[in-house]
């Protein structure tokens, strides 16, 4: 069930209308049976999996809080751990680690190397769920939080529909008490959430499906062989299909959350006004980023053991941070140019003693600069992201040395524009006002003709295919 | 809670009219739609058993610009009554589909040909909303996504698009304001068009295409009416039309081959090969008109006689062809009974 289709609002305008009519304790049993009516939406046998990975969080957690055996506390954390990541191995993985061992072993000559390969279909959500699960054991674990009594919040912490699918990856210590205490009815956290939905349809139907059509195109090879023109195309097309397609689910899901009285932590703040690399993973996908910042850069030491020991944690957080998006050696040289990008970038700070700023100017001419350098460090990493192999990634930047001109290129770049300029105006207005949303601050009457136009806009201008959001795949 | 609701209520305002907007203007200002809407009506009312008999061309847009429709009717005229009904991007099961509308809605024609290639008869997906709307029937949309295996999310925005005009067209009306707002975008569309880069295998075409052919002439023969396939010509000599004409041949459907794949020139073509410009068009209707009163006689009649040759038909209405001319790859042939 996508975000951007009838049966979704069909779905949850039910919800809501049912949840709002019970108690509390009913309206959890309520969301709980919604959440995998929704995920049992695409293959009810997904449901044994998230199910079962649930259980196992559970009694885990719950047996870790009870213990003060530390010996008995690491082996369950282990446990969990292990089972959640096997899932997670297993379904995603699997195929990649095996295919890429035989493929090694036929370079060095080994030809007919028998892989016996699993065909198995990757459960939609599995990355998201299962990192919400790894960050409940280990808070439990660490005694960050009390471990759930209940069965049902528990599970309804990790299968909440809104983030169910692809985040925003939720804390336990943000979601799981709100979980467990009754909602409260907020005319104005109600309306922000239908503003929201709305931005993020705007985002995904309009601007991520329209800049798609000139993304898959180029990438296809259907521009004809990759040249300046062509390649720019693509990948600025591609970057604001990525950052439209993403920010809008995130905007949906957390619209639709605070529909029913729930508060999702933001994922993006205009990233690509970022003025660093550093700055740029301060506002994409931050719900990601700062799990891995707490999950895996600082358990690995983070920056407290050197500089050298920093910029391997750097990078290995980066690299396992692209291997996520997907089982395929793109994403890993994905992480990889990033982890780079910020080791480099700290490096550069080291050395000339800069301070690394947040929120840079909007009127500074060095900060736009600084902008426009980050945003193409970021569109070069979005090749290896979209292409379908390394292979294919490096003929497509081999084009960038070739000079060649069409008439269609011009209207390619006009057709871009007319979706991402709106975007990003209301992406310096936000950055101006500090706001999730445009004219957050301002009047209801204000906001509600701001709606009312966006609605009319995604009526009007909204690509009719029914385009997966990317990050489902994920 | 009032301005959530004054918001709720706008935006199904705003969808209602949308609604009613595509319901009353749409056909009205987009010439497509326009065209469309008339094509559909005078297919409705081509109903048989008059003299003269009457044909119905049905097809997309290798139909719309692969033949001079005007030209193509006067010169059948006056032993045949032609109509047409394009709807782009079409398949298959666009057309088992739409026939069945057409027939329901009382549309008796004598003859109908579907013009559609080897590649998109054997499809297995429809144009998707826009079908649901503009081609079926709401019943048939529902039977439509059980027999194409639809995904639940699928089906729902498919049925929805049968009983919602709005849905239904919403590609065509955006495809409108951006047209309007971008009269060179189609350019841009036709410069990065997709072409199915697999190869097309004659026996998988045969495969596919058989029991389409059947369960299209049964449809056909239980309203009394003669189906025939038409296959336009591709610059791809190699684009499965043997496999077509042998599921014709299998299922006892006329397979029309007027102009063999491969026989025109590059020149012949506005695109990569798939679509005839104004010369191509002009050729192949020439060829037609000559070539399909006959066949479409003997098509009813379920007789044969054997085609004029190619090369004459083109050096006859083209002044001869370039060196490519001439037939070239399947000789230009009739199947089926």
């Amino acid at each position: 069930m996508f975000f951007d289709t009838p049966i979704y609002f069909i779905f949850l305008t039910l919800i809501v209308v049912c949840y709002w009519l019970l108690r509390w304790r009913r309206q959890n049993v309520l969301l709980l049976v919604a959440s995998y009516v929704f995920y049992g939406w695409w293959d009810p046998r997904f449901l044994v999996l998230i199910a079962l990975s649930t259980a196992v969080d559970f009694y885990c957690a719950r047996a870790i809080g009870r213990s003060e055996d530390d010996r008995r506390r690491k082996l369950l954390l282990s446990l969990s751990l292990a089972i959640n990541l096997g899932f997670l191995g297993i379904f995603k993985y699997f195929n990649f680690f095996v295919d890429s061992f035989a493929a090694a072993l036929e370079t060095l000559g080994f030809h007919h190397v028998p892989t016996g390969t699993l065909r198995i279909l990757l459960p939609p959500g599995i990355s998201f769920y299962t990192f919400q699960e790894v960050a409940y054991i280990v808070d439990v674990y660490r005694r960050k939080i009390e471990p759930s009594d209940s069965l049902l919040d528990y599970a309804l912490f990790i299968s909440l529909f809104p983030h169910l699918i692809a985040g925003p990856i939720q804390r336990p210590s943000h979601l799981l008490p709100q979980v467990q205490r009754p909602r409260v009815f907020d005319d104005d956290r109600f309306f922000g959430g239908l503003l929201l939905i709305l931005s993020g349809l705007f985002r995904k139907c309009v601007v991520a499906d329209s800049c798609a059509l000139l993304a898959d195109a180029v990438f296809s090879g259907r521009m004809g062989p990759p040249n300046l023109a062509t390649v720019a195309i693509g990948t600025y097309a591609f970057a604001w299909q990525i950052y439209g397609d993403f920010s809008g689910y995130s905007d949906i899901a957390r619209g639709s959350a605070q529909l029913l009285g729930f508060h999702f932590m933001v994922n993006f703040r205009q990233p690509y006004l970022a003025t660093s690399l550093q700055d740029f993973w301060r506002r994409w996908h931050i719900s990601l980023s700062t799990w891995l910042r707490d999950y895996l850069y600082i358990p690995l030491g983070g920056n407290r053991h050197g500089e050298r020991a920093t910029y391997r944690n750097l990078m290995v957080t980066m690299l396992l941070g692209g291997l996520w998006h997907g089982a395929n050696w793109t994403f890993v040289i994905w992480g990889a140019l990033h982890g780079v990008g910020l080791a480099v970038g700290r490096a550069v700070r080291q050395t000339f003693g800069l301070a690394e700023r947040d929120g840079a100017s909007l009127t500074s001419p060095v900060a736009w600069l600084q902008r426009i350098a980050v945003f193409h460090i970021v569109c070069l990493s979005w090749v290896f992201f979209r292409a379908q192999s390394v292979g294919d990634a490096f003929h497509l930047l081999g084009g960038l040395g070739v000079l060649s001109w069409q008439p269609e290129y011009g209207i390619a770049l006009r057709f871009l524009a007319m979706f991402v300029i709106p975007l990003f105006f209301l992406d310096v207005l936000n950055e101006a006002r500090a706001e999730e949303y445009a004219f957050e601050r301002t009047g209801y009457q204000w906001r509600v003709a701001f709606g009312l136009a966006t609605m009319a806009i995604v009526t009007l201008f909204s690509a009719n295919q029914l385009n997966a959001f990317i990050y489902f795949r994920f | 809670m009032r301005a959530s609701a004054v918001l709720i209520a706008g935006c199904l305002c705003i969808v209602a009219l949308s609604e009613a907007v595509v319901r009353i203007g749409f056909d009205r200002v987009s010439k497509i739609q326009r065209r469309m809407a008339d094509e559909y009506h005078a297919a409705i009312d081509a109903s048989g058993g008059h003299s003269p008999s009457r044909v119905l061309f049905v097809g997309n847009s290798l139909l719309d610009e692969g033949i001079q429709f005007d030209t193509l009717h006067q010169r059948l005229a006056p032993a045949w009554d032609a109509r047409r009904f394009v709807v782009e991007q079409t398949y298959y099961n666009d057309w088992y589909y739409g026939l069945r509308r057409l027939f329901q809605e009382g549309a008796h024609p004598d003859v109908v040909v579907v013009m559609l290639t080897p590649r998109q008869w054997t499809r297995d997906d429809t144009r998707g909303d826009y079908s649901a709307q503009y081609l079926m029937t709401a019943r048939d949309a529902v039977t439509a996504t059980r027999a194409l295996h639809m995904h639940p999310t699928q089906a729902t925005s498919f049925v929805l698009a049968s009983v919602s005009k709005f849905w239904g067209a919403r590609a065509e009306l955006r495809n409108f304001v951006l047209g309007r707002a971008m009269p060179d975008l189609v350019r841009l569309m036709n410069f990065s068009s997709v072409v199915d880069p697999n190869v097309i295998q004659d026996d998988n075409v045969e495969r596919a295409a058989a029991p389409r052919f059947e369960r299209l002439r049964e449809l056909a023969a239980a309203h009394g009416v003669t189906i025939v396939a038409l296959v336009p010509p591709v610059l791809d000599p190699a684009d499965g039309t043997r496999g077509l004409v042998r599921a014709g041949e299998r299922a006892g459907m006329t397979v029309l081959t007027p102009v063999p794949s491969g026989a025109y020139p590059r020149t012949f073509y506005r695109d990569a090969g798939f679509h005839l410009n104004a010369t191509g068009a002009r050729v192949f209707t020439d060829t037609l008109v000559k070539f399909l009163p006959g066949e479409l006689g003997g098509s009813r009649a379920k007789a044969s006689r054997p085609e004029p040759a190619l090369g004459s038909v083109l050096s006859q209405n083209d002044g001869g062809v370039d060196a490519r001319g001439g037939p070239r790859g399947l000789p230009a042939r009739r199947a089926g009974n």
